[in-house]
Protein backbone atom coordinates (compact mmCIF):
# COMPACT_ATOMS: atom_id res chain seq x y z
CA UNK A 1 0.00 0.00 0.00
CA UNK A 2 3.12 2.22 1.15
CA UNK A 3 4.53 1.67 -2.59
CA UNK A 4 1.28 2.73 -4.27
CA UNK A 5 0.89 5.57 -2.39
CA UNK A 6 4.57 6.50 -3.24
CA UNK A 7 3.93 6.01 -6.89
CA UNK A 8 0.92 7.78 -7.44
CA UNK A 9 2.94 10.74 -5.71
CA UNK A 10 5.75 10.26 -8.14
CA UNK A 11 3.32 9.67 -10.77
CA UNK A 12 1.14 12.49 -10.12
CA UNK A 13 4.47 14.81 -9.38
CA UNK A 14 5.30 14.20 -12.71
CA UNK A 15 2.43 14.58 -14.68
CA UNK A 16 1.76 18.06 -13.26
CA UNK A 17 5.27 19.23 -13.95
CA UNK A 18 5.99 17.25 -17.14
CA UNK A 19 2.81 16.48 -18.75
CA UNK A 20 0.24 19.01 -18.45
CA UNK A 21 -1.21 20.34 -21.38
CA UNK A 22 0.05 24.07 -22.92
CA UNK A 23 -1.49 25.08 -25.32
CA UNK A 24 0.39 25.21 -28.90
CA UNK A 25 0.37 28.24 -31.05
CA UNK A 26 -2.34 28.42 -33.87
CA UNK A 27 -4.51 26.02 -31.64
CA UNK A 28 -7.95 27.15 -30.77
CA UNK A 29 -7.94 28.38 -27.16
CA UNK A 30 -10.98 27.13 -24.91
CA UNK A 31 -13.58 29.58 -24.59
CA UNK A 32 -14.76 30.90 -20.71
CA UNK A 33 -17.36 33.30 -19.08
CA UNK A 34 -15.34 34.11 -15.61
CA UNK A 35 -16.26 37.14 -13.79
CA UNK A 36 -14.18 40.77 -13.09
CA UNK A 37 -13.77 41.55 -9.31
CA UNK A 38 -16.53 43.65 -9.29
CA UNK A 39 -18.97 40.86 -10.05
CA UNK A 40 -19.05 41.73 -13.62
CA UNK A 41 -18.84 38.87 -16.28
CA UNK A 42 -16.45 38.51 -19.31
CA UNK A 43 -17.23 36.52 -21.78
CA UNK A 44 -14.02 35.66 -24.19
CA UNK A 45 -15.97 34.75 -27.22
CA UNK A 46 -17.26 38.33 -27.24
CA UNK A 47 -14.03 40.07 -26.55
CA UNK A 48 -12.51 38.34 -29.63
CA UNK A 49 -15.06 39.31 -31.72
CA UNK A 50 -15.21 42.95 -30.42
CA UNK A 51 -11.01 43.31 -30.77
CA UNK A 52 -8.34 42.96 -33.11
CA UNK A 53 -6.90 40.93 -30.45
CA UNK A 54 -7.05 39.61 -27.00
CA UNK A 55 -4.67 39.40 -24.00
CA UNK A 56 -5.14 36.88 -21.15
CA UNK A 57 -2.69 37.39 -18.22
CA UNK A 58 -2.54 34.75 -15.58
CA UNK A 59 -1.54 37.45 -12.67
CA UNK A 60 -0.74 37.14 -8.93
CA UNK A 61 -1.56 39.68 -6.42
CA UNK A 62 1.29 38.26 -4.39
CA UNK A 63 3.90 36.88 -6.49
CA UNK A 64 6.76 38.98 -6.52
CA UNK A 65 7.09 38.63 -10.34
CA UNK A 66 4.20 39.27 -11.07
CA UNK A 67 4.28 42.44 -8.67
CA UNK A 68 6.93 43.05 -10.54
CA UNK A 69 5.15 43.87 -14.04
CA UNK A 70 2.14 45.69 -12.13
CA UNK A 71 3.17 49.28 -14.21
CA UNK A 72 4.43 47.35 -17.17
CA UNK A 73 1.14 45.60 -17.36
CA UNK A 74 -0.88 48.70 -16.89
CA UNK A 75 1.39 50.81 -19.77
CA UNK A 76 0.72 48.09 -22.02
CA UNK A 77 -3.18 48.10 -21.53
CA UNK A 78 -3.23 51.82 -21.88
CA UNK A 79 -1.11 51.97 -25.37
CA UNK A 80 -2.60 48.87 -26.68
CA UNK A 81 -6.21 49.12 -25.47
CA UNK A 82 -6.44 52.52 -28.10
CA UNK A 83 -5.17 50.18 -31.00
CA UNK A 84 -7.93 48.15 -30.54
CA UNK A 85 -6.11 45.35 -28.11
CA UNK A 86 -8.09 43.96 -25.28
CA UNK A 87 -5.95 43.60 -22.01
CA UNK A 88 -8.19 40.82 -19.43
CA UNK A 89 -5.75 39.44 -16.28
CA UNK A 90 -6.81 36.13 -14.23
CA UNK A 91 -6.15 35.39 -11.16
CA UNK A 92 -5.80 31.69 -10.87
CA UNK A 93 -4.35 31.39 -6.91
CA UNK A 94 -6.35 29.57 -4.68
CA UNK A 95 -5.00 32.03 -1.83
CA UNK A 96 -6.31 35.15 -3.71
CA UNK A 97 -10.26 35.87 -3.30
CA UNK A 98 -12.20 38.90 -4.91
CA UNK A 99 -11.21 41.11 -2.31
CA UNK A 100 -7.67 41.08 -2.21
CA UNK A 101 -8.14 41.16 -6.54
CA UNK A 102 -10.16 43.99 -6.28
CA UNK A 103 -7.97 45.92 -3.37
CA UNK A 104 -4.49 45.00 -5.24
CA UNK A 105 -6.38 46.14 -9.03
CA UNK A 106 -7.77 49.56 -7.49
CA UNK A 107 -4.35 49.88 -6.24
CA UNK A 108 -2.15 49.49 -8.82
CA UNK A 109 -4.76 51.23 -11.17
CA UNK A 110 -5.28 48.86 -13.32
CA UNK A 111 -8.28 49.29 -16.21
CA UNK A 112 -8.06 45.75 -17.36
CA UNK A 113 -10.46 43.85 -15.70
CA UNK A 114 -9.35 41.05 -13.17
CA UNK A 115 -11.02 38.27 -13.62
CA UNK A 116 -11.50 35.25 -10.24
CA UNK A 117 -10.80 31.82 -11.86
CA UNK A 118 -12.11 29.54 -8.90
CA UNK A 119 -11.07 26.32 -8.89
CA UNK A 120 -8.12 27.43 -11.34
CA UNK A 121 -10.26 26.02 -14.12
CA UNK A 122 -9.56 28.16 -16.59
CA UNK A 123 -5.63 27.93 -15.99
CA UNK A 124 -6.00 23.72 -16.00
CA UNK A 125 -7.53 24.19 -19.59
CA UNK A 126 -5.08 26.88 -20.54
CA UNK A 127 -1.94 24.86 -18.65
CA UNK A 128 -0.66 28.03 -17.21
CA UNK A 129 1.53 27.56 -14.21
CA UNK A 130 3.42 30.73 -13.58
CA UNK A 131 2.26 34.41 -12.93
CA UNK A 132 2.63 36.10 -15.04
CA UNK A 133 1.99 34.17 -18.26
CA UNK A 134 0.73 35.97 -21.34
CA UNK A 135 -1.87 34.47 -23.89
CA UNK A 136 -2.81 36.13 -27.39
CA UNK A 137 -5.35 35.46 -29.28
CA UNK A 138 -6.09 36.33 -33.01
CA UNK A 139 -10.31 37.16 -33.35
CA UNK A 140 -10.85 33.64 -34.24
CA UNK A 141 -9.67 32.51 -30.94
CA UNK A 142 -6.32 31.16 -32.37
CA UNK A 143 -3.41 31.20 -30.07
CA UNK A 144 -1.01 33.74 -31.94
CA UNK A 145 1.40 34.13 -28.95
CA UNK A 146 2.42 32.24 -25.82
CA UNK A 147 4.89 33.63 -23.07
CA UNK A 148 6.36 36.30 -21.30
CA UNK A 149 5.91 39.69 -20.99
CA UNK A 150 9.61 40.71 -21.22
CA UNK A 151 12.40 39.11 -20.65
CA UNK A 152 13.34 40.65 -17.10
CA UNK A 153 11.68 40.93 -14.26
CA UNK A 154 14.15 44.62 -13.32
CA UNK A 155 12.58 46.77 -15.55
CA UNK A 156 16.32 48.29 -16.44
CA UNK A 157 17.38 45.32 -17.19
CA UNK A 158 14.80 44.05 -20.24
CA UNK A 159 16.48 44.06 -23.33
CA UNK A 160 13.75 42.05 -25.29
CA UNK A 161 9.85 43.85 -25.13
CA UNK A 162 8.57 40.59 -26.13
CA UNK A 163 5.13 40.91 -26.27
CA UNK A 164 4.91 44.36 -27.28
CA UNK A 165 7.47 43.41 -30.54
CA UNK A 166 4.75 40.72 -30.98
CA UNK A 167 1.75 42.76 -30.68
CA UNK A 168 3.38 45.38 -32.83
CA UNK A 169 3.97 42.58 -35.72
CA UNK A 170 -0.18 41.37 -35.47
CA UNK A 171 -1.27 45.04 -35.90
CA UNK A 172 0.49 45.33 -38.66
CA UNK A 173 -0.72 41.80 -40.29
CA UNK A 174 2.93 40.29 -39.58
CA UNK A 175 3.27 36.62 -38.60
CA UNK A 176 5.08 35.43 -35.52
CA UNK A 177 7.21 33.30 -36.91
CA UNK A 178 9.82 33.32 -34.35
CA UNK A 179 9.12 30.65 -30.95
CA UNK A 180 7.52 32.49 -28.03
CA UNK A 181 9.51 32.98 -24.92
CA UNK A 182 8.64 31.27 -21.90
CA UNK A 183 7.26 32.56 -18.88
CA UNK A 184 9.00 32.79 -15.91
CA UNK A 185 7.58 33.57 -12.40
CA UNK A 186 5.14 32.21 -9.68
CA UNK A 187 4.00 28.87 -9.96
CA UNK A 188 0.16 29.43 -10.03
CA UNK A 189 -1.26 27.97 -6.40
CA UNK A 190 -3.66 25.65 -7.13
CA UNK A 191 -6.41 23.73 -5.48
CA UNK A 192 -4.98 20.28 -5.61
CA UNK A 193 -1.37 21.63 -4.73
CA UNK B 1 49.04 56.58 25.41
CA UNK B 2 46.22 53.81 27.30
CA UNK B 3 44.00 56.22 25.70
CA UNK B 4 44.50 55.42 22.33
CA UNK B 5 45.39 51.06 22.92
CA UNK B 6 41.56 50.44 23.91
CA UNK B 7 40.12 52.17 21.23
CA UNK B 8 42.84 50.67 18.60
CA UNK B 9 41.97 47.15 20.14
CA UNK B 10 37.97 47.76 19.54
CA UNK B 11 38.84 48.56 16.15
CA UNK B 12 40.81 46.00 15.20
CA UNK B 13 38.52 43.75 17.16
CA UNK B 14 35.65 44.55 14.71
CA UNK B 15 37.33 44.68 11.41
CA UNK B 16 38.26 41.18 12.80
CA UNK B 17 34.51 40.31 13.70
CA UNK B 18 33.69 41.59 10.08
CA UNK B 19 35.75 39.53 8.32
CA UNK B 20 34.37 36.27 10.57
CA UNK B 21 31.11 37.58 9.36
CA UNK B 22 31.98 38.01 5.73
CA UNK B 23 33.04 34.55 5.48
CA UNK B 24 30.61 32.80 7.34
CA UNK B 25 28.39 33.74 4.36
CA UNK B 26 28.07 30.47 2.13
CA UNK B 27 30.12 30.33 -0.81
CA UNK B 28 27.89 31.01 -3.99
CA UNK B 29 29.55 30.97 -7.51
CA UNK B 30 28.00 32.38 -10.67
CA UNK B 31 27.78 30.04 -13.53
CA UNK B 32 26.68 29.68 -17.05
CA UNK B 33 25.14 26.60 -18.56
CA UNK B 34 27.90 24.46 -19.51
CA UNK B 35 29.42 25.27 -16.18
CA UNK B 36 26.01 23.73 -14.74
CA UNK B 37 26.72 21.03 -17.15
CA UNK B 38 30.32 20.17 -15.60
CA UNK B 39 29.20 20.51 -12.60
CA UNK B 40 27.03 17.98 -13.32
CA UNK B 41 29.38 15.44 -15.00
CA UNK B 42 31.49 15.85 -12.13
CA UNK B 43 29.23 14.08 -10.39
CA UNK B 44 28.50 11.45 -12.65
CA UNK B 45 27.39 8.10 -11.69
CA UNK B 46 25.05 10.18 -9.01
CA UNK B 47 21.38 10.76 -8.89
CA UNK B 48 21.45 14.93 -8.59
CA UNK B 49 18.98 17.32 -7.93
CA UNK B 50 19.26 20.97 -9.08
CA UNK B 51 17.01 22.82 -7.27
CA UNK B 52 16.23 25.95 -8.75
CA UNK B 53 14.96 28.73 -6.24
CA UNK B 54 14.81 32.61 -5.58
CA UNK B 55 14.75 34.76 -2.46
CA UNK B 56 11.73 35.93 -3.38
CA UNK B 57 10.02 32.84 -3.58
CA UNK B 58 8.09 32.28 -0.23
CA UNK B 59 7.23 28.48 -1.86
CA UNK B 60 11.30 27.77 -2.50
CA UNK B 61 12.05 28.62 1.18
CA UNK B 62 9.11 26.01 2.25
CA UNK B 63 10.48 23.40 0.97
CA UNK B 64 14.86 24.25 1.29
CA UNK B 65 14.42 22.55 5.00
CA UNK B 66 13.51 19.24 3.18
CA UNK B 67 16.06 19.58 0.35
CA UNK B 68 18.87 20.29 3.03
CA UNK B 69 17.51 16.97 5.68
CA UNK B 70 17.82 15.29 2.16
CA UNK B 71 21.29 15.97 1.73
CA UNK B 72 22.03 15.00 4.97
CA UNK B 73 20.09 11.66 5.29
CA UNK B 74 22.05 10.58 1.02
CA UNK B 75 25.18 12.34 2.15
CA UNK B 76 26.83 8.51 2.20
CA UNK B 77 25.00 7.77 -0.97
CA UNK B 78 25.04 8.64 -4.81
CA UNK B 79 23.51 11.83 -4.57
CA UNK B 80 24.22 15.65 -5.03
CA UNK B 81 21.90 18.18 -4.33
CA UNK B 82 22.77 21.53 -6.20
CA UNK B 83 21.03 24.63 -5.57
CA UNK B 84 21.01 26.98 -7.93
CA UNK B 85 19.33 30.83 -7.27
CA UNK B 86 17.82 32.18 -10.44
CA UNK B 87 17.83 35.50 -8.24
CA UNK B 88 19.66 38.39 -10.18
CA UNK B 89 23.70 38.00 -10.02
CA UNK B 90 23.30 41.75 -8.50
CA UNK B 91 21.56 40.52 -5.79
CA UNK B 92 23.35 37.87 -4.61
CA UNK B 93 25.83 39.83 -1.50
CA UNK B 94 22.72 41.36 -0.58
CA UNK B 95 19.84 38.74 -0.84
CA UNK B 96 21.10 35.61 -1.78
CA UNK B 97 24.13 34.53 0.69
CA UNK B 98 22.12 36.09 3.35
CA UNK B 99 19.88 33.90 2.99
CA UNK B 100 21.55 30.89 2.43
CA UNK B 101 23.38 31.50 5.86
CA UNK B 102 19.58 31.70 7.21
CA UNK B 103 18.47 28.49 6.00
CA UNK B 104 21.74 26.75 7.52
CA UNK B 105 23.28 25.87 3.93
CA UNK B 106 27.06 25.51 4.81
CA UNK B 107 28.39 24.19 1.38
CA UNK B 108 29.04 26.08 -2.21
CA UNK B 109 26.19 26.75 -4.34
CA UNK B 110 25.36 27.89 -7.48
CA UNK B 111 23.56 31.64 -8.93
CA UNK B 112 22.58 32.06 -12.82
CA UNK B 113 25.14 34.23 -14.60
CA UNK B 114 22.67 35.81 -16.99
CA UNK B 115 18.95 34.85 -17.16
CA UNK B 116 17.61 31.52 -15.57
CA UNK B 117 16.15 31.04 -18.87
CA UNK B 118 18.50 29.90 -20.82
CA UNK B 119 19.58 27.30 -18.24
CA UNK B 120 15.65 25.87 -18.15
CA UNK B 121 15.47 25.69 -21.98
CA UNK B 122 18.29 23.47 -21.81
CA UNK B 123 17.71 21.34 -19.20
CA UNK B 124 14.70 20.23 -20.81
CA UNK B 125 14.38 21.19 -24.40
CA UNK B 126 11.12 19.34 -25.16
CA UNK B 127 9.14 21.13 -21.92
CA UNK B 128 6.30 23.33 -23.99
CA UNK B 129 5.13 25.37 -20.74
CA UNK B 130 6.06 28.14 -18.63
CA UNK B 131 8.75 28.22 -15.96
CA UNK B 132 7.98 28.39 -12.22
CA UNK B 133 9.98 28.33 -9.39
CA UNK B 134 10.75 25.92 -7.23
CA UNK B 135 12.06 23.35 -9.95
CA UNK B 136 13.73 20.38 -9.16
CA UNK B 137 15.41 18.62 -12.39
CA UNK B 138 15.97 14.88 -11.00
CA UNK B 139 18.68 13.26 -12.89
CA UNK B 140 19.13 9.54 -12.51
CA UNK B 141 23.08 7.91 -12.11
CA UNK B 142 23.13 7.86 -15.78
CA UNK B 143 22.48 11.68 -16.45
CA UNK B 144 19.09 11.48 -17.58
CA UNK B 145 16.19 14.26 -16.63
CA UNK B 146 13.57 11.58 -14.96
CA UNK B 147 11.40 14.06 -13.07
CA UNK B 148 10.68 17.58 -12.91
CA UNK B 149 8.82 18.27 -9.57
CA UNK B 150 7.54 21.63 -10.24
CA UNK B 151 6.32 23.33 -6.94
CA UNK B 152 6.69 23.10 -3.30
CA UNK B 153 7.50 19.74 -2.46
CA UNK B 154 7.57 17.79 1.31
CA UNK B 155 10.57 15.35 2.37
CA UNK B 156 8.96 12.35 1.70
CA UNK B 157 8.28 13.38 -1.83
CA UNK B 158 12.11 14.03 -2.82
CA UNK B 159 12.77 11.21 -0.62
CA UNK B 160 10.86 8.86 -3.13
CA UNK B 161 12.49 10.72 -6.01
CA UNK B 162 15.92 10.02 -5.14
CA UNK B 163 14.89 6.17 -4.53
CA UNK B 164 13.19 5.89 -7.82
CA UNK B 165 16.35 7.55 -9.74
CA UNK B 166 18.83 5.00 -8.03
CA UNK B 167 16.94 2.19 -9.62
CA UNK B 168 15.27 0.89 -6.04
Amino acid sequence: MKYIIALLLICSVAMYAGDMKSLNIGEQVPAFTLKNYDGKEFDLKKLLKENKYTVVMFVSTECPVSNAYNERMAKLDTTYSKKGIAFVGINANKAEDVKMIAEHSKDKGFKFPVLKDEKNKIADLYGALVTPEVYVMNPEGKLVYHGRIDDNKKIEKVTSNDLSVALDKLLVGKEITSATPKAFGCTIKRINS
Amino acid sequence: MRSWIFPALVFCASIALGQVKQTSLPKVEKITFPELEQIMHRDSGKVVFVNLWATWCKPCMVEMPALLRLKKTFSKKKFTLILLSTDDADDLERDVRPMLRKMGVGFTTYIVKDSPEPFMIAMNPKWNGAIGLPMTYVYDTRGALVDMMLGSHEYEDFKDAVTKAMGK
